[in-house]
């Protein structure tokens, strides 16, 4: 019998952090597709395999690939596919110089090129189960505007905080929150769970935030990826706005008299290190 | 299990994700602002196998700015995702047009008397007799929409009407239309060749253009063709125009 192999193509671009592949099926699937898009980080197509029974991977696009295959898998992805993603992930990032230019970095691409067998290119029992979400109810639609509003008002107030340490993180945090407000204002309804593990991913690192505030924004930023929680979410983002808008207020005046501030006592970059599960 | 695995890059290894965050985060906002309008331009073309390549056109695009510019567009859209939205489009039509270029398929698209658009253009060639009899080769090989006869009394009467028509343009506008049409050259290049704005020459073809379909219309139905207007005599036009009104 023979093997039924199909070449996967695999390419990452670490700047951007966006990995997409696609198989060589040829006469192994037909050529009618369906497509899966979850939410707005992934996209994935299937076609009927036509020696197997099921749907074979065609192509897929996975944005924030490293945050989001760096926390639980993506059920939709075959586990062979999934060791292929992290392999040149992994391989993409190594291979940044970190005297490398900007364009240069923006130029970085790992490929990988794999065969494997139809089989382990079926789309998996829970794969099929994650179906397409259900259309966003008009109420959820109105509470996507809201909830990227009080996300917009969290980054601006992170971002003129004072920073106590070094602006790196606190940088990427602000634009991953802006891109996450984008994202959930752009498509009403949609969430942005990749956008979201990165977010969480930045936030883990030194901020000007002190602890309680941290894990609000990892609670918020975790409920975010689920329409049921969005209440909860807008909920949590507004209140932290409003603390760290008066953490900030009494720095800075604590500053002008010369005394220890709230945001002085945020622990330092070495002290959030691994202690920071993902929950 | 796999049969073989290829990887171009070093083999895997395991990084956390402290390790990869540390290697791709940058402090420049520049970088941070362009690795999110790639990651929009994806996400909106994602059905797309080659999104990330138009995405890399795009950043590349806004890269090759003066330094100036580049912070003008950054201020004028602090959002990336608004950004990628406005121009995510014509990045998608230059990457085909270079794609189609690159496989020596033709920049342009034209439209098959089916409907279908294609790459390439319209061309018919000389015909060619079969030594043993039979169809000629044109019917053979090109001839798929209508006999040999029409088309080539098709094509002459098309020369004829464009002759015409072409007549009605000045010498300029028949080398703007021919670079644009005919050898594919980009608006936006012979506006920076000429010294002048991609809108204003942008402009002065739509006209063109427009001004042909008009004559074209005209010649079919026998009629005349306007004429470009030179500056004299628009300025007698205008002259004689303003005596009359005084009158």
């Amino acid at each position: 019998m023979s093997p039924r192999l199909a070449q996967v193509h695999l390419r990452y671009r670490p700047a951007s952090d966006v990995l997409s592949g696609d198989v060589e099926l040829g006469t192994l699937a037909a050529d009618q597709s369906v497509t899966d898009t979850l939410d707005a980080d992934t996209y994935f197509e299937w076609r009927h395999s036509t020696v197997a029974d099921g749907l074979v991977l065609s192509s897929f696009q996975i944005l924030h690939a490293a945050a989001r295959l760096d926390g639980p898998p993506l059920s939709m992805l075959p586990a062979e596919v999934l060791v292929l993603a992290r392999q040149v992930i992994a391989s993409g990032t190594a291979a940044l110089r970190p005297e490398a230019t900007m364009i240069e970095r923006l130029k970085a691409k790992a490929d990988t090129t794999a065969l494997l067998t139809v089989d382990q290119l079926l789309q998996s029992s829970a794969g099929a189960v994650a179906t397409a979400p259900l259309p966003p109810t008009p109420a959820e639609q109105s509470q996507a505007g809201a909830l990227a509003a009080a996300i917009d008002q969290v980054a601006s107030v992170i971002a003129r905080l004072p920073e106590p340490v070094e602006a790196t993180r606190t940088n990427e945090l602000v634009h991953l929150a802006h891109e996450l407000a984008a994202v959930l204002r752009e498509t009403p309804g949609t969430t942005s769970p990749g956008t979201s593990a990165a977010a969480r991913r930045a936030a883990r690192y030194a901020l000007p935030l002190d602890t309680s505030s941290r894990s609000m924004l990892w609670r918020a930023l975790t409920e975010v990826d689920d329409r049921r929680h969005w209440q909860s979410a807008l909920v949590r983002f507004n209140s932290l706005a409003a603390d760290l808008d008066r953490q900030r207020v009494d720095t800075l005046r604590a500053r002008v008299r010369g005394t220890k501030s709230p945001l002085d006592d945020c622990p330092s970059a070495d002290q959030h290190t691994d202690d920071d599960s993902d929950d | 299990m796999s049969s073989s695995r290829r990887h171009t890059e070093s083999p895997a290894r395991t990084v956390s994700a402290r390790t990869v965050s540390a290697r791709t985060v940058s402090t420049d906002p520049t970088a941070l602002w362009t690795a999110g309008v790639m990651r929009a331009v994806a996400r909106q073309l994602r059905r797309r196998p080659d999104a990330d390549d138009v995405a890399m056109r795009v950043v590349l695009a806004v890269l090759e700015q003066p330094a100036a510019r580049l912070h003008q567009i950054m201020a004028r859209y602090p959002d990336p995702v608004a950004y990628a939205r406005m121009v995510a489009r014509h990045a998608l039509i230059d990457h085909d047009r270079c794609e189609r270029v690159q496989q020596c398929r033709g920049a342009r698209l034209f439209r098959r008397i089916d409907g279908t658009i294609e790459p390439g253009r319209t061309w018919h060639y000389g015909d060619a007799s079969v030594q043993s009899g039979g169809e000629s080769m044109f019917d053979l090989w090109a001839a798929d929409e209508a006999p040999l006869d029409d088309l080539v009394a098709d094509r002459l009467d098309a020369v004829g009407v464009l002759q015409r028509v072409l007549d009605g343009l000045d010498a300029d506008e028949r080398t703007l239309l021919h670079r644009i049409d005919g050898l594919d050259h980009r608006v936006s290049d012979i506006a920076r060749e000429r010294g002048v704005a991609r809108e204003t020459l942008s402009k002065k073809v739509s006209s063109t253009r427009l001004r042909v379909q008009t004559n074209r219309r005209a010649v079919e139905n026998g009629g005349m063709v306007a004429k470009y207007a030179t500056r004299p005599a628009r300025l007698a036009a205008a002259g004689a125009a303003h005596v009359a009104r005084r009158r």
